[in-house]
């Protein structure tokens, strides 16, 4: 059932209300279309064909139920337009009663418990509905989880820093804050930036701010909350605040869900763009370090015909080229002609580096970086294997070095290492720049705090 | 670190990043002790950084990463500063709180 586009307004309606998120999105997929609201959720999806006649428009109920999807749902959709606008917006409001509860006031400590238990319905409520989508995920929901959790203390550290009456607290709060921000980092595989986050802040910044608010802080009786300063105490009006925050984080919330392509599917737009680049490219291991991206796996996701098409096109060319040219280097002072065997040569490397995908597939379940080790080193063995085979003789130590170091040219850095080459080699200027902000810092800093005020103490002005 | 765990999603994230942020944007205005309110704002360059780091991993690529870095700077920058005129005020007025200084409004 081929539905004719374009249908800038269809009826949620149209689609079966069965069909779940992920599946209608892979058809989506499938079909590169640009999906500029998900479809089913939505009112009114907003199915827009990036094709332009949009003949390839469709969302077959038959390809609905037999589409089986290998990726979770979030993957193929990286939006959360199963996360309706309603109840964003409830948990909101909620959140910003609850808040608003919360702040200090004078005498509102039973006010202020309520609010803290609203808000931690509210939270844990939002956290549950969004969990629903966990199971879909398959072995990613691990990472997932742990987004949950980092997330949620990230969300009621902050809420403490902003409402406790006790100033000392506060900074610790925020400790809080900082730490679960960096297990998020690590979630997103931002190792280097959480333990910087980690250090400076938890262990510079942090330690600062205590350190001043010790200094700075008129004695308060530990165990009485009414002898802190009014300042402490009272809050500054919580509801416009209250008000005006939430409403700036409802806009964001709702620009943050918005669906936006994954950055698979970006490609998967293009797969011919794709492939040339990939075709292009010098760099074998960046695919097998991509192993998702891997073309394999975009042909899989792509209509037959389709695949037909672009895998007779370039598929044979994608994987095949660097290590061909680098085979017919190698390969100088042998006997073997290049030419008649280009093809054999090709196909070879081709299942080589189809192996590698496959390894990569078996490893989908672990880490990624697991998944990723494994793949190259499938690739280098497989590489090495064809290699030797197709110059009939075992690889000698210097060409088997220079293969590994072909391939090890391209692979995958760590984080640290890539970082440092992003700021040293693309951002030389700003990193000069950070050090004479610094400088300058502390240079104020110091000629700031080392002023002598000798008299008005206590003179309000 | 492209393509890696990208059964994440980038809007949770962003989620967690918008009400880190709004956290901040709400403390800084209603809390009235200095202090606090500059850790309001360190609160949301917090936001800013898993924004930051969030997008960088969706687009693959690490600028957003290398720009938390001078994120962290100008924040070290900033508490160096903004804690050493805290200290200072305080000298004068023997008070941290911020109304105590509304006469600057002129």
């Amino acid at each position: 059932m081929a539905i004719g586009l374009p249908r800038k307004q269809e009826s949620p309606l149209a689609i079966p209300p069965e069909a779940s998120f992920r599946s209608a999105c892979h058809v989506a997929a499938a079909d590169r279309l640009r999906v500029t609201g998900c479809p089913v959720c939505k009112a009114a999806g907003r199915v827009l064909s990036s094709a332009p006649n949009g003949r390839r428009a469709g969302t077959d109920g038959g390809r609905l139920s037999r589409t089986t999807p290998r990726f979770p749902p979030l993957f193929a959709r990286q939006g959360m337009g199963h996360v309706s606008s309603f109840s964003l917006f409830a948990a909101t409001v909620l959140g910003a009663i609850a808040l608003l509860m919360m702040m200090p006031r004078p005498g509102g400590v039973a006010l202020r418990r309520i609010g803290a238990v609203l808000g931690a319905a509210t939270l844990g409520g939002f956290w549950l509905w969004l969990a629903r989508f966990l199971p879909d995920l398959g072995a990613n929901a691990t990472p997932f989880a742990y987004y949950y959790v980092f997330s949620a203390i990230a969300i009621i550290g902050g809420v403490r820093v902003i409402t406790h009456t006790r100033p000392v607290y506060s900074p610790l709060w925020f400790v809080m804050v900082i730490l679960a921000s960096a297990g998020l980092l690590l979630v997103l595989a931002a190792e280097f930036i959480a333990f910087a986050l980690v250090i400076i802040y938890g262990g510079a910044i942090l330690v600062t701010y205590v350190f001043v608010i010790m200094l700075a802080s008129q004695a308060t009786e530990a165990s009485d909350d009414s002898t802190a300063p009014a300042y402490d105490r009272i809050a500054r009006e919580p509801l416009a605040a209250t008000v005006v925050g939430f409403l700036l984080l409802a806009m964001l919330l709702h620009m943050a869900t918005i669906e936006r392509p994954s950055s698979l599917e970006r490609l998967e737009d293009r797969p011919e763009a794709r492939l040339r680049v990939v075709a292009d490219s010098d760099s074998i291991i960046e695919l097998t370090t991509l192993p998702r991206r891997a073309p394999a796996r975009v042909l899989e996701r792509l209509r037959p015909e389709d695949r037909e098409h672009l895998a007779a096109e370039f598929e044979p060319a994608s994987p095949v080229k660097p290590l061909a040219a680098l085979l017919s280097e190698l390969g100088d002072d042998d006997e073997a002609d290049d030419g008649p065997d280009a093809d054999d040569v090709a196909t070879d490397l081709l299942e080589a580096w189809e192996e590698a995908g496959r390894t990569a597939a078996e490893y989908e379940d672990e880490l990624p970086h697991t998944a990723r080790r494994a793949v190259a080193e499938t690739l280098l063995e497989a590489v090495e294997q064809r290699f030797s085979a197709y110059l009939d003789r075992p690889l000698e130590p210097a060409e088997r070095a220079r293969l590994a170091k072909a391939i090890a040219d391209h692979r995958r850095v760590d984080n640290i290492e890539r970082i440092g080459l992003d700021l040293f080699e693309g951002n030389p200027l700003g990193l000069e720049l950070a050090g004479v902000i610094l400088l300058v810092a502390l240079i104020g800093a110091v000629l700031i705090a080392r002023q002598r005020v000798t008299d008005e103490t206590g003179a309000g002005g | 670190m492209t393509g890696e765990m990208p059964s994440l999603v980038l809007s949770h994230f962003l989620l967690t990043g918008a009400v880190l942020f709004a956290l901040g944007l709400i403390g800084f205005v209603t809390r009235r002790n200095l202090i606090i309110m500059f850790l309001c704002t360190e609160l949301m360059f917090q936001g800013v950084v898993v924004t930051l780091v969030a997008f960088a991993f969706y687009h693959g690529n690490l600028e957003g990463q290398s720009f938390v870095i001078f994120v962290l700077t100008i924040a070290a920058a900033e508490a160096a500063l903004a804690l050493a005129l805290v200290v200072l005020l305080f000298r004068r007025r023997r008070t941290l709180d911020a109304a105590a200084w509304a006469d600057l409004r002129g």
